[in-house]
């Protein structure tokens, strides 16, 4: 299992390296969302400087959407999920290995962000070590249950649509959650946000075991 | 204090009128679809 | 398999039994003895007044809305498990039957909370936790009706359906830490864990009979609808292979 989904994880970043959608369209949209922010909010007042962890949250959040939309529309083509059906690799192997692509694709993008942050709203920046776990299992919380939603949503006309109203209520803790912790580093008393990693941990092992067991059968007859 | 009947009659009305209206409609689809079903086919089986 | 219980006077022309029957009369009589002891024999709260009678209402909404949400996880698991498509059209009904019923704990709730705290809308722990609720609903609604092979949409639906409890207590804990954590000194006092007791207590109780058995009464109405447009698809498909079958004659 962990050597098929390594094998998958590999096709997807090379396809992402040589195609540079990610780089070149998701993180120009991250970056968007935090400038469009700017201009809702007013920078001139302490607002924007507050409410920074959880604009950057639902930047990530967004940006996600379209990573995960772009990790299936590349299975869409030329019959790849047939290929993928056939291809003997365990479909438990298929969702981790998809799962740590886009989770992959948006440590790099948090990164990135986490410096246009700094620099646009002009932020101080504490508590390295809950920032970091943080980003991690969040990361892998927002991958797991996208992954999950999204194979259900694929081969569906609709799953443009469908995908942002089955996933986003369903990433609404991992919001609250990441954001409270962020605000706990930022305003220096980590100690707060520890639970709520604890509280997102939850969520990661659930939709990782769920997409364990769920994606292969989804898979067969999408 | 009594001034807030409006707001209790309110709520209901809300209440008794949007399960009353949700239950015609169940009722009325459940007519009229089974009229387009076979008689054999109309109930759990 | 029709038993006794099923039998419809009518000829089965309507989703009515003689189950439904005794059950809306009973439904119908325990919703009047709620009105008559909910708005008129029993007294306004000391510190709420009046508007503590929206309560016998609200609050077993809420109780059913998250009843019908564990029917629906239930019913998930078992298609899922057991591929029993009775305990799916058990999932699809209570589902619904639980959006009605979350939409009326919102918009009762927000009645009762102006008079109360002077607004439509606070973010407090039980307003969002209920509007949460109603979108996991809407997106489990949305997959099962998805014009869609029948097969894929239960499938579908039921995995979201399984996941729909989980999700509901991992967003309620979450929504609960965020309102709860850093709670300013300012009073939202959240009336409902007031103490209620005596003809009011008997009031909620009723409240409870009452939307309890509309709640069983639309479930088994639902459910038989739910059944019937199935058919229906199926008819629908039988009809669309038989044409296609009579063009490839015909060439």
């Amino acid at each position: 299992m962990i050597r098929d989904a390594l094998l998958i994880a590999g096709k997807d970043l090379r396809l992402e390296l040589r195609s540079r959608v990610a780089l070149n369209q998701v993180l120009p949209f991250a970056l968007l969302v935090l400038v469009l922010f700017a201009f809702a909010l007013d920078p001139d007042k302490s607002v924007l400087t507050e409410a920074t962890p959880g604009l950057y949250w639902i930047a990530v959040l967004f940006s996600a959407l379209l990573a995960l939309q772009r990790s299936f529309a590349i299975e869409a083509t030329d019959g790849n999920r047939d290929a993928l059906r056939l291809s003997g690799l365990d479909p438990a192997g298929i969702f981790l290995g998809k799962v740590l692509a886009v989770s992959v694709q948006l440590i790099v993008l948090e990164a990135l962000l986490g410096v246009g942050v700094v620099v646009l709203y002009t932020s101080r920046i504490d508590g390295w070590v809950l920032l970091a776990v943080t980003s991690v299992i969040a990361t892998a919380s927002i991958a797991a249950a996208g992954t999950l939603y999204g194979v259900l949503a694929a081969g569906l006309r609709v799953r443009e649509t469908l995908l942002p109203l089955l996933l986003l209520p369903v990433l609404a803790p991992v919001l609250i959650g990441s954001t409270r912790a962020f605000e706990a580093a930022l305003n220096g008393s980590p100690s707060e946000g520890w639970p709520w990693v604890g509280l997102m941990s939850i969520f990661a092992s659930l939709y990782v075991v769920a997409g364990i067991f769920g994606f292969g059968p989804l898979l067969e007859e999408s | 204090m009594s001034g807030n009947w409006g707001y209790v009659i309110a709520a209901w009305v809300i209440v008794f009128g949007g399960l009353g209206g949700y239950s015609v409609r169940t009722i009325l689809r459940g007519r009229s679809i089974s009229k387009q079903v076979p008689p054999e086919k109309r109930r759990w089986s | 398999m029709t038993t006794q219980l099923d039998a419809a006077p009518e000829g089965l022309d309507s989703t009515g039994s003689r189950a439904t029957r005794v059950l809306g009369v009973l439904a119908i009589l325990s919703l009047a003895v709620l009105a008559l002891f909910g708005l008129i024999l029993s007294p306004p709260d000391a510190s709420q007044g009046e508007v503590v009678r929206i309560l016998y209402v609200h609050v077993p909404s809420a109780t059913f809305a998250y009843i019908g949400c564990f029917l629906t996880t239930i019913g998930s698991a078992m298609f899922l498990w057991r591929r029993s498509a009775w305990w799916e059209l058990v999932a699809y009904a209570s589902a619904e039957i639980a959006t009605v019923f979350t939409a009326i704990v919102l918009v009762t709730g927000m009645i009762w909370g102006r008079p109360t705290w002077g607004v439509y809308w606070v973010w407090d722990a039980r307003l969002t936790s209920t509007t949460m609720l109603l979108l996991l609903l809407l997106g489990y609604l949305a997959v099962r009706r998805l014009p869609a092979d029948h097969d894929v949409r239960t499938k579908r639906s039921a995995i979201i359906g399984l996941l729909l409890v989980p999700n509901v207590i991992i967003v309620r804990q979450s929504v609960q830490w965020w309102r709860t954590l850093h709670q300013k000194p300012t009073l939202l006092a959240n009336g409902v864990g007031a103490k209620i007791e005596g003809l009011m207590l008997f009031s909620l109780f009723i409240g409870f009979i009452a939307i309890g058995l509309v709640f069983a009464w639309l479930l088994i109405h639902r459910f038989r609808l739910a059944w019937l447009e199935d058919q229906l698809d199926d008819a629908g498909l039988d009809a669309a292979i038989a044409e296609r079958r009579a063009e490839g004659d015909r060439s």
